[in-house]
């Protein structure tokens, strides 16, 4: 299959036009979208509602028609049987039948893949088992609560060992635990070869998993590259390090200040969410350029007579406040994590240490957790994973290909 | 105990759609047998004297057409599942499941049985077993019909719908399979399940209808209650219970001759309408007046009816249908009939002629018949001589004479002309003509389920339920539809009405063409007439409906599927 310049994915100047009942366009829901995912990495589709990522999603996977401009799959069109032989595909919502079980169902795609009887039964139990619902197998899926359906949903989606996954919001619905085993075993697919194509507003699992992004607004692409990239500011540098006392702070603050000037602008704060405060910035940006989207505007915080929430979000602050051990450096965001129960180090043995090598980390290596270190500890079966994906060429065999 | 027996229910699920596939495949298979033998007998004939096949098949193609296009459909659509069996059997399977998931079958069923079996009950007739047995099994047919025409259409209709309203095909349809086999799929899958439930139903009917035909236990009668029993009882074997064949006279000699030269005469006057209604109008009131002309026999007279292709046989009966008048108030038709053989006849000089022959006389029990209804009488297929000859009442060529003599002195006795005198004559078993009956309604179910997913997947839900609904009523009025703005012949219409009229009658001929028409193919009529229901029939059924009509409406659910965009908007 020809795959031109290592893309799986190609979008050309995609535009997506609704015409109301007279044929007269009433809405660009994606307005000259260009993007490409590369063969082996995890691309996220970023967005808030209504910024045409789900559509965009559709007309790949074929669902829903160009008005102008291309998808390429694999170098061809996305409604070509041969390019659906290669993806597997999640959607927001699980829309199985529930009247099917798990094992009914997933039967039920490897046919649509014409795989044989006993690969399908192979393939059937492994993924039940991958996704934890052995237990469940014999129930009709409409019984399923929302999780279990997602993690059914998923299943079907690696029945045919795809070389390209496009998963629609995959951690929505999500405990934090199926959550966590979601991203690495995300992470570990893109280990094995495979390309991920996601769509998701969930910005942290965005940013754990993604290798690059694209951030899209009222249909047309505001951002688009490698998330370090995105996130690296140039002309800063941030220094990492366990929690320090301010005597240590303050001896830092002036060896900096040494080579730099007295005035440079030196900050010391905890942690925040850096791709949040990058995306709300881009949005922000959107905004006041007046560009238009169909989707849901800036909502209002909760109103204030709701059940006292207030009163308990003041409450919080207050105790995380005073637990802390140095209350008087207050952390500028209130979403700091309770970093105070980390005890507080011999700073100075670190401090000369930075001092000699002046090396400084990137922030994007600081923070994202290597995959290989996210692995170990994942609720996946790594065995049941590896059986699966290991011998995919001769698996990817089908009743036809034997009969030839 | 309700877990248990939901659970067992679920398990015997997981096994149904093959279950009903292997019923409904055994169902086909003596259809299949009786084609190949009837297709070996065809084509020893073919052989044995090409020419005179050819010239027969020239002179009514209809039936060869009919049986070529089976073939041929049956061909492609055999490669076409074979080809892609996984794909179209797990779809197929799925709508099962599906079905019976929704419990709509299993009440249809339910509902069935209890309307059969109080069937009997509620069917109150003359009292003649014959009728009851009649009404028992028309009504329970066009029941299971029915039934499974509206579970067919809706829910192939209901399934492709919901398809999309769910968002099930967001699934679906990122996995390789073409929409079009997803199309298939259902269709096979629609046909199966209720084809198989239909055959369920029916054999359930027939068993019912043996079950009232039973021989009844004359040892407890009096000898005038067994004997009307025992005639009760042969009326239902010999015209019930049995596969006629039917042959109509011909038409009386110089017909055609006469209604032309009454042509000739009113062009020469210049009076020929140039309108084709009208025209057409006119030849058909020259041929029933020459009909009555011909057909008025008048006092001591007689007439003769020819028939031709009757088989010579030396069991059974022959049942004869007529229905006459007479010119007299409140008469009753006095008269005979007798059977004549044309005798070839060798004179001196070597010349051979025909004489005209009368072997039986005196053939129906009674002189006098009621005039204006349909009667019915018997002739014996064969008799003895006094002199201990058995003679068959057809002769070897299967050309029989049929004579009426007027016995009434006074009143001349007239014949309708559009029926004639029709010839009734066993050719086959009772539970064959069942089965070849149920075959042309197979043919109807498959028609609705093609229209149903054709609806389902160019339509949303309530459109598309609605145009189901019309399909439906359609199917049921068709001839009324067409006939029902059918101008007087002799009403002056202006040019305008004309061209209304013309417009009209084109527009529902043709959704007549495409649409089900329920009154063309119906096996129902004549099984409970104790007709024959020809292979023809089921052959020109099986091409009209699932070959053409079905595949056409299927090829265009398919081409307006593949051109949908299966997800909805989202902005």
């Amino acid at each position: 299959m020809p795959v031109t310049n290592g893309n799986v994915l190609e979008v050309i100047e995609l535009t997506k036009t609704f015409r109301d009942f007279w044929g007269r366009e009433s809405v660009k829901a994606i307005d000259g979208l260009n993007f490409d995912v590369r063969r082996g990495e995890v691309f996220g589709l970023l967005g808030p509602n209504g910024s045409g990522k789900t559509t965009t999603v559709r007309i790949v996977l074929g669902l829903l028609f160009p008005s102008r401009g291309a998808v390429r799959l694999f170098g061809r069109s996305p409604r070509s049987v041969e390019v659906k032989k290669r993806v597997g595909y999640m959607p927001e919502e699980s829309h199985l039948y529930g009247y099917l079980n798990a094992e009914e169902t997933l039967d039920f795609f490897g046919r649509l893949f014409r795989l044989p009887r006993r690969e399908r039964r192979r393939r059937t139990d492994a993924l039940i088992d991958m996704v934890g619902l052995r237990r469940a197998r014999k129930r009709p899926i409409g019984q399923y609560s929302k999780g279990m359906a997602r993690r059914i949903g998923l299943a079907q989606s690696l029945i045919n060992d795809p070389d390209l996954l496009i998963l629609d919001e995959p951690t929505t619905g999500l405990d934090p635990e199926g959550s966590r085993e979601m991203k690495d075993l995300l992470l570990t697919l893109r280990d094995r070869g495979k390309t991920i194509f996601l769509c998701s507003h969930l910005l942290g699992d965005v940013e754990e998993i993604c290798d690059r992004i694209c951030i899209l607004y009222g249909g047309k692409h505001r951002a688009l590259g490698p998330v370090g990239e995105l996130l690296a500011a140039d002309d800063v540098t941030q220094i990492t390090a366990p929690r320090l006392s301010e005597s240590t702070v303050r001896t830092v603050v002036d060896l900096i200040r040494q080579t730099t000037g007295p005035e440079s602008p030196v900050q010391v704060s905890a942690p925040t969410m850096p791709l949040e405060d990058y995306f709300l910035h881009v949005i922000e940006e959107a905004r006041r350029e007046r560009l238009s989207t169909a989707g849901a505007e800036r909502g209002t915080a909760a109103a204030a007579f709701l059940g006292g929430e207030e009163e308990e979000a003041e409450q919080l602050l207050d105790e995380l406040v005073g637990a802390a051990r140095d209350a008087e450096e207050k952390p500028p965001a209130p979403a700091a994590e309770p970093a105070a129960a980390i005890p507080v180090q011999e700073d100075r043995a670190l401090i000369d240490e930075l001092v000699q090598t002046g090396a400084a980390a990137r922030p994007e290596q600081a923070a994202r957790p290597e995959p290989a270190a996210a692995t170990p500890e994942t609720g996946v079966r790594e065995d049941v994973l590896g059986e699966l994906l290991d011998n995919a060429g001769q698996d990817g065999k089908t009743d036809e290909d034997q009969a030839t | 105990m309700k877990t248990k027996l939901l659970n067992l229910w679920r398990g015997l699920l997981h096994y149904l759609p093959e279950a009903l596939l292997i019923f409904f495949v055994l169902s086909l298979a003596p259809a299949v047998v009786m084609v190949a033998a009837r297709l070996r007998v065809e084509t020893a004939k073919m052989w044995e004297s090409p020419g005179l096949y050819w010239h027969a098949t020239a002179l009514n193609p209809w039936p060869a057409a009919a049986a070529f296009a089976c073939l041929v459909g049956a061909a492609l659509l055999l490669y076409l599942l074979w080809r892609n069996w996984m794909v179209v059997w797990a779809v197929a399977r799925k709508m099962i499941i599906e079905a019976f998931h929704r419990k709509v079958v299993l009440i249809l069923l339910v509902f069935f049985v209890v309307l059969m079996l109080s069937l009997p009950f509620i069917l109150t007739t003359e009292g003649s077993p014959k009728s009851q047995l009649q009404l028992v099994m028309l009504y329970s047919l066009v029941l299971a019909m029915v039934l499974m025409s509206l579970l067919a259409i809706f829910l192939s209709a209901a399934s492709i719908c919901s398809e999309v309203e769910r968002k099930h095909v967001h699934i679906t349809d990122t996995k390789p399979l073409q929409r079009w086999k997803f199309l298939l799929g259902k269709w096979f899958g629609v046909v199966v399940m209720c084809s198989a439930v239909l055959f369920v139903m029916t054999a359930a009917a027939c068993a019912l209808v043996l079950f009232m035909a039973r021989a009844p236990d004359y040892s407890r009668m009096t000898l005038r209650e067994a004997r009307k029993a025992l005639q009760g009882q042969q009326e239902l074997l010999e015209e019930v219970l049995v596969a006629r064949k039917s042959v109509r006279a011909f038409d009386p000699p110089g017909m055609q001759a006469s209604i032309e030269r009454e042509l000739k005469t009113i062009e020469q006057k210049g009076e020929l309408p140039d309108n084709p209604r009208k025209l057409r109008a006119l030849h058909e009131r020259l041929r029933k007046t020459f009909l009555a002309k011909v057909l008025t026999v008048p006092p001591r007279g007689y007439y003769e009816w020819h028939f031709a292709g009757l088989t010579p046989q030396l069991e059974g009966v022959l049942h004869v249908r007529f229905r006459g008048y007479v010119n007299v108030r409140q008469g009753r038709l006095l008269g005979m009939w007798q059977v004549v053989h044309r005798k070839r006849v060798t004179t001196e000089d070597g010349k051979v002629h025909y004489r005209p022959e009368v072997v039986l006389e005196r053939v129906a029990p009674q002189y006098g018949w009621h005039t204006d209804v349909r009667r019915e009488f018997a002739i014996p297929s064969a008799f003895t001589t006094e002199d201990g000859q058995v003679v068959h009442v057809v002769p070897e060529d299967g050309i029989l004479a049929l004579r009426y003599i007027n016995l009434d002195d006074e009143a001349t006795a007239s014949f309708d002309g559009n029926e004639s005198v029709v010839i009734m004559q066993r050719e086959g078993g009772f539970l064959a003509n069942y089965y070849r009956a149920l075959l042309v309604l197979v043919c109807h179910i498959a028609l609705l389920a093609a229209l149903g997913l054709m609806a389902g997947s160019i339509f949303s839900f309530p459109v598309a339920s609605l145009t189901v609904v019309f399909f439906v009523v359609i199917g049921l009025a068709g001839a009324w539809f067409v006939s029902f703005a059918e101008p007087g012949v002799n009403v002056e219409y202006t040019f305008l009405q004309e061209l209304r009229y013309a417009a009209w009658r084109t527009f529902s001929r043709s959704i007549l063409a495409v649409m089900p028409h329920f009154g063309k193919f119906n096996p129902l009529g004549d099984l409970t007439d104790g007709k024959m229901v020809t292979w023809n029939m089921v052959a020109g059924a099986a091409a009209m409906m699932v070959f053409i009509k079905a595949s056409a409406a299927l090829l265009v659910g398919m081409y307006f599927y593949a051109r949908r965009e299966l997800a909805r908007v989202i902005v």
